[in-house]
């Protein structure tokens, strides 16, 4: 059993941290949902994006041109851009508009699902400065191809990390979404992990949104969820790859054992979005409800500096379980992926 | 106003730097987004990409397993099937030119060729270029 580790001066610290890093919300991650198309039909779409999606991709000058103020504010070239989709590579343009945002300065990483990550293309995107990626393995082959709903995915995903753990220059992980049937199979995909090479593992549970939300086969009971804290603490402790908890709950006793650093949702704080019609948000997967703008009527970084309020003063979430929690001011009211809207209970809580 | 507002500015980058310092906590900073993929170490100085294709002088063929180095950078790659090498210099630190040597260190695998030493000479940020190499008379 994991230990009850809280150090309450390391965490007295991170809240002072946060809450300085609150007050100067700087922008230094910033989402691009370029494409809502995708070339699978994942059982656990957050998004539901769809192969033909009713909505155009955005053209990049578009994007372009609602990020050129960041340029000036953050001359440092301190933010960077998150491509992500649907599927990203399905944009035959990805290479010349990662090129353009290295010319502007930049740096910048895609989120796939490697279906299309070939040689060919993971030269031309190096070429183009692509610095970061992020891969999704959810299970060993027969598990993710279940989930992925594709014969191929996995063998494809696989390809993708082996080029993409060969390039030294670049920053990348694999997220593994857990549910009840890939639980059991953590252990055989961290040492396939390990055979091919590959470094960087980031565990998720699915938010019952999109198209999870009506099926509870991919949902995790407590229990379960703490078996996979135990899993990634053993695995941090082993060392033999560098495995974390995502960002998406507080852990409560787990807090620092399944990451480098403490729970800090920085949506709104230094996280924000352009949504596929050019909403202006934070992640991509926050209830649409709380978009602050939109870059064809409101200037981003006017929007940035002037709105975002809801995030930043996160006081309306002390409501429902959250009102009697002992915790509350170490958690702040979890993630915002996980409100349906404002004064909305928590989905869910992973405290421990 | 206008002061109150200077101080307490001052006051949050100081703690800032304060917290960024102490390499424990400097992981704070490098986060990522829940569903985004890592985040590149700050400061993300900008990189120059170099990106090359040796090719044989004589057949034109893409050749594997060359080593490309830039001693003055202190850096390496090597060639891959396709005869690509890439590598990123931190823009700060390069001169206007360094030297390159290509070596060929492997087996006798994809024939034996012999060393090419120039001047490459930094343009702009996407400048792939292609390099010829001679196979070593009689040994291929």
């Amino acid at each position: 059993m994991a230990k009850n580790n809280r150090n309450p001066f390391k965490r007295f610290l991170f809240r002072i941290f946060r809450r300085n890093e609150t007050a100067i919300h700087e922008l230094n991650y910033l989402f691009w949902e370029c494409t809502w198309r995708c070339n699978l039909s994942c059982r656990h779409c957050g998004s539901d994006c769809k192969t033909e999606s009713c909505v155009q991709d955005m053209p990049f000058a578009d994007f372009l041109n609602a990020i050129k103020p960041l340029e000036k504010r953050y001359p440092r070239n301190t933010t960077v851009i998150a491509i992500t989709g649907g599927e990203p590579l399905l944009r035959k343009d990805l290479a010349d508009c990662g090129r353009a945002l290295r010319q502007h300065g930049f740096h910048w990483g895609i989120v796939t699902n490697g279906m299309l990550y070939d040689e060919a293309r993971h030269k031309e995107l190096l070429a183009a400065g692509l610095g970061s990626v992020t891969v999704s393995l959810d299970g060993l082959e027969e598990t993710h191809n279940w989930l992925r709903k594709h014969p191929e995915s996995f063998q494809r995903a696989l390809r993708a990390l082996k080029l993409i753990a060969s390039a030294p220059q670049l920053n990348y992980d694999v997220v593994t979404c857990v549910h009840q049937r890939n639980l059991a199979e953590l252990p055989a995909l961290k040492e396939v992990l390990i055979a091919n090479g590959i470094r960087h593992w980031r565990l998720f549970t699915i938010a019952p949104i999109g198209r999870a939300a009506h099926d509870h086969e991919l949902q995790l009971t407590r229990a379960q969820v703490e078996s996979m804290f135990q899993f990634i603490a053993d695995t941090r402790r082993e060392g033999k790859i560098d495995i974390k908890f995502s960002c998406e709950a507080y852990t409560g006793k787990y807090e620092e054992s399944v990451r480098d650093s403490y729970f800090f949702c920085r949506a709104g704080i230094n996280i924000g979005s352009v949504l596929i019609n050019g909403d202006i948000s934070a992640c991509p997967n926050i209830n649409r409800s709380f978009v602050q703008g939109n870059i064809y009527q409101d200037d981003l970084m006017d929007v940035w500096d002037n709105r975002f309020q809801v995030m930043r003063e996160r006081d309306w979430m002390r409501c429902g379980p959250c009102a009697r929690c002992s915790e509350y001011k170490q958690c702040l009211g979890g993630a915002m992926h996980l409100r349906e809207g404002q004064g909305q209970n928590i989905m869910r809580c992973w405290k421990f | 106003m206008k002061l109150i507002q200077k101080i307490r500015d001052k006051k949050q980058q100081l703690i800032r730097f304060l917290f960024g310092s102490f390499s424990a906590t400097a992981l704070m900073f490098t986060f990522q987004a829940c569903y985004g993929m890592p985040k590149q170490l700050p400061p993300p100085n900008e990189d120059y990409i170099i990106m090359g294709t040796v090719t044989d002088m004589e057949t034109g063929q893409p050749v594997v397993g060359l080593s490309v180095t830039f001693p003055d950078l202190e850096l390496d790659a090597t060639t891959d099937s396709t005869g690509v090498f890439f590598t990123n210099v931190d823009e700060a630190e390069h001169p206007n030119q360094v030297q390159l040597l290509v070596n060929d260190v492997d087996s006798t695998e994809n024939g034996l060729y012999e060393t090419f030493d120039t001047l490459f000479t930094f343009k702009d940020l996407f400048t792939p270029f292609e390099l010829q190499v001679r196979p070593r008379n009689g040994k291929k």
